[in-house]
């Protein structure tokens, strides 16, 4: 419970204004603790006379929290491919840094129908120590009850210190149900994971739109959970391949009473080009419109580079979802990444860092875009636009004459 | 056929502006919205009634003036809403924020639970989940279509490649996208939300609030604390190094650099990128 001790309190306001959540106003020069308080400890940080005691009521760890040891991370396969998705190599490749800090192992967990010889090679690549194989036909579809039936079975057999998940949609529908399963903490969408001096696994993530940065702790709670969009930790292979050891698990999996049945599987009508893998994006914001948009695409398929759109653009139906770029969206790490309209908001630009040329296109000076662009052009969308797409027409044709 | 809608009062993080002078993030004034999503999840539960008969209950957990969304809801149509306050709240996490929605869920005996697929501020999408499992029913997330017939469920959900088409005997919970529907305006209601107190549902006061929260938040800092309009870094850095120093606060403002001209000659500045000639080539 947040304290102020009014007798010490000056009304000075410093702890109002540190305050993320508005929790604290100040009223007849006294700071007053109302409703909403995330017990961030700011405001006890900033206080000159010391008024303020943040009592987080903390129970200590309810087991013993050394007997959790070794990184998981739950591999996610492609459903055509049946090979583990990037964004897994890209969390063992993060896995790998943590558990060398931790001085603890690295485990894959792959429930799939069964892992073959490339898998476990690529595993080895990015350091990997050992895989732990739930094999079955039936693992072919992701469930949410299986899935999670059978991941929490394995944490509470082999009690790994921090598991991490892909933050696709099976991802974060299989992290939550896991957490609740356990009573353990979960935090969604992290962009940095760090080890602490206590050990501990620290969480950063975006919060408020992206407005506030949030560094999270589990300090009484073991395993540790986060997950992780793709393209948020880069694939780093290691310097050396160590022998992979591979552990069958015994598993027990119940099948029989699955609640949800898979009816059917409609294909996407309308196929965007990939934007997180695209080696060019092209963004449209607000500032692009309905109009814009439709040029953004006829662009697009000339330079055969992908669509992306902001949530503004996204929210006022100009764009599907599924292109939405952003905290709330997809992560991009293009080569060059070009956008129309764009304001900059971080809520967005948290979505593009990996992008490793910016060329920004607004006809407002003031926007904060411009400031992490390497081209800041300023000009109006539409009609740059314009030309853009009947200039590319005419080099196309000039290079297909020459050659 | 009894339908519970899950909703949550956030800032409108579209709002959040920037100080200019004192390059902080300006608070004050940001409007209070009905989460967008839950508008969706609001709408798909009254259409859903329309269809079957039954009921809609919208339920939230927040402070007071949490009951500003719920006014929303008895004016969209819902039957009745239910304002979960109690200072014993504060602090929580999504596993806290689920236990206690669905402590107070249980007892309205729903045959179907929808949510919005995500929180504009937090961003998780982890409580629909959460309060899934502690009621021990399955879930739907990233459902882009709905439709309830007799005692079972059929959805269509979203994933990268496709749609899912899924189907569960009641009750279930799922959690809606923008895409599923067009929410409808609020009429006036003359009904108002009920306020119900973590003792009125019988919770564990250890599973609630900061002492049933196992994350901690221990460090907190305004991403853009120095952004101004004009600000940019070392233009030797890459993008990504750029913007994690406009999120961390450090930066030193510098001048842009404004490449300016006819549509002509800016067209032809994009054109002559190095990665858009590769692909004209191509």
């Amino acid at each position: 419970m947040l304290q102020i001790d009014k007798e010490k309190c000056i009304g000075c306001g410093l702890c109002a204004k540190s305050c993320f959540s508005n929790a604290i106003k100040i009223e007849e020069k006294k700071a007053i603790p109302v409703e909403g308080c995330i017990y961030c400890g700011s405001c006890v940080g900033v206080c000159p006379v010391k008024a303020i005691k943040l009592e987080t009521s903390d129970n200590g760890p309810v087991e013993d929290l050394s007997s959790y040891k070794g990184v998981w991370v739950i591999i996610e396969n492609d459903p055509v491919t049946k090979m583990p998705k990037k964004v897994s190599y890209e969390l063992l490749s993060e896995g790998r840094k943590l558990a060398d800090k931790l001085g603890e192992d690295v485990y894959a967990v792959d429930l799939c129908v069964g892992a073959d010889g490339q898998t476990m090679e690529e595993l080895q690549s990015v350091g990997c120590d050992h895989l732990i194989l739930v094999e079955d036909a039936v693992l072919e579809q992701y469930n949410t009850e299986l899935f999670s039936g059978i991941v929490t079975g394995l944490i509470r057999q082999r009690k790994p210190s921090i598991v991490l998940f892909a933050g696709t949609q099976n991802g974060r529908d299989l992290a939550p149900r896991v957490s609740a399963k356990l009573q353990v903490g979960l935090t969604a969408d992290c962009t940095g994971l760090e080890i602490n001096e206590a050990g501990e696994l620290v969480q950063v993530r975006p919060t408020y739109g992206g407005n506030v940065i949030a560094s999270i702790v589990t300090p009484n709670h073991r395993p540790q959970m986060a997950s992780v969009r793709g393209n948020v930790f880069s694939v780093v292979h290691a310097a050396e391949k160590k022998e992979l050891d591979v552990i069958k698990s015994e598993i027990l999996i119940d099948k029989s009473s699955l609640k949800v049945k898979r009816v059917g599987f409609k294909p996407k009508k309308v196929i965007y080009k990939d934007v997180e893998e695209a080696d060019i994006v092209i963004v449209g914001g607000y500032g692009a419109g309905k109009k814009g948009f439709e040029l953004i695409h006829e662009l697009a398929i000339k330079l055969s580079a992908a669509v992306g759109a902001t949530r503004k653009a996204v929210d006022e139906g100009w764009a599907p979802f599924e292109i939405q770029v952003g905290q709330t969206g997809k992560v991009v790490a293009p080569d060059l990444y070009i956008c129309f309209g764009v304001s900059g908001a971080l809520q967005h630009t948290i979505g593009i860092r990996g992008a490793k040329k910016i060329i920004a296109v607004n006809d407002d000076p003031t926007a904060q875009i411009f400031g992490m662009a390497d081209v800041a052009i300023l000009g109006d969308s539409t009609e740059i636009l314009q030309t853009l797409i009947k200039l590319a027409d005419e080099k196309g044709r000039e290079v297909f004459s020459v050659s | 056929m009894n339908v519970v809608v899950c909703i949550k009062q956030v800032p409108n993080t579209k709002e959040v502006r920037i100080d200019p002078e004192t390059k902080n993030i300006v608070r004050e004034g940001v409007p209070s919205i009905l989460n967008p999503y839950d508008a969706n999840a609001i709408e798909a539960a009254l259409r859903i009634k329309e269809e079957n008969g039954g009921s809609v209950i919208a339920i939230s957990m927040g402070p007071q003036q949490a009951a500003e969304v719920l006014q929303e809801a008895l004016n969209m149509g819902v039957d009745r809403a239910i304002l979960l306050s109690d200072r014993l709240f504060a602090g929580s996490d999504t596993l806290a924020t689920g236990y206690a929605l669905s402590g107070a869920i249980k007892g309205l005996k729903p045959d179907l639970i929808l949510c919005g697929s995500e929180a504009i501020d937090g961003c998780t999408g982890q409580v629909g989940p959460i309060i899934a499992e502690n009621l021990g029913i399955p879930q739907f997330t990233y459902v882009h279509e709905i439709s309830v017939q007799g005692n079972s469920a059929k959805v269509s959900r979203e994933v990268k490649e496709g749609y899912e088409l899924l189907s569960c005997k009641l009750p279930v919970l799922a959690c809606v996208l923008k895409g599923i529907n067009i929410p409808r305006k609020p009429g006036i209601s003359e009904k108002y939300p009920e306020v119900l107190s973590a003792k009125d549902c019988n919770m564990d006061a250890q599973r609630l609030g900061i002492k049933g929260s196992p994350t901690r938040v221990a460090h907190i800092s305004s991403s853009g604390k120095s952004i101004s309009s004009f600000v940019s870094v070392d233009g030797s850095l890459s993008p990504g190094e750029r913007i994690k120093l406009l999120m961390n606060g450090g930066i030193v403002p510098k001048k842009i650099n404004f490449t300016k001209g006819t549509a002509r000659d800016l067209a032809e500045v994009i054109l002559s990128d190095s990665t858009v000639k590769g692909h004209l080539h191509s």
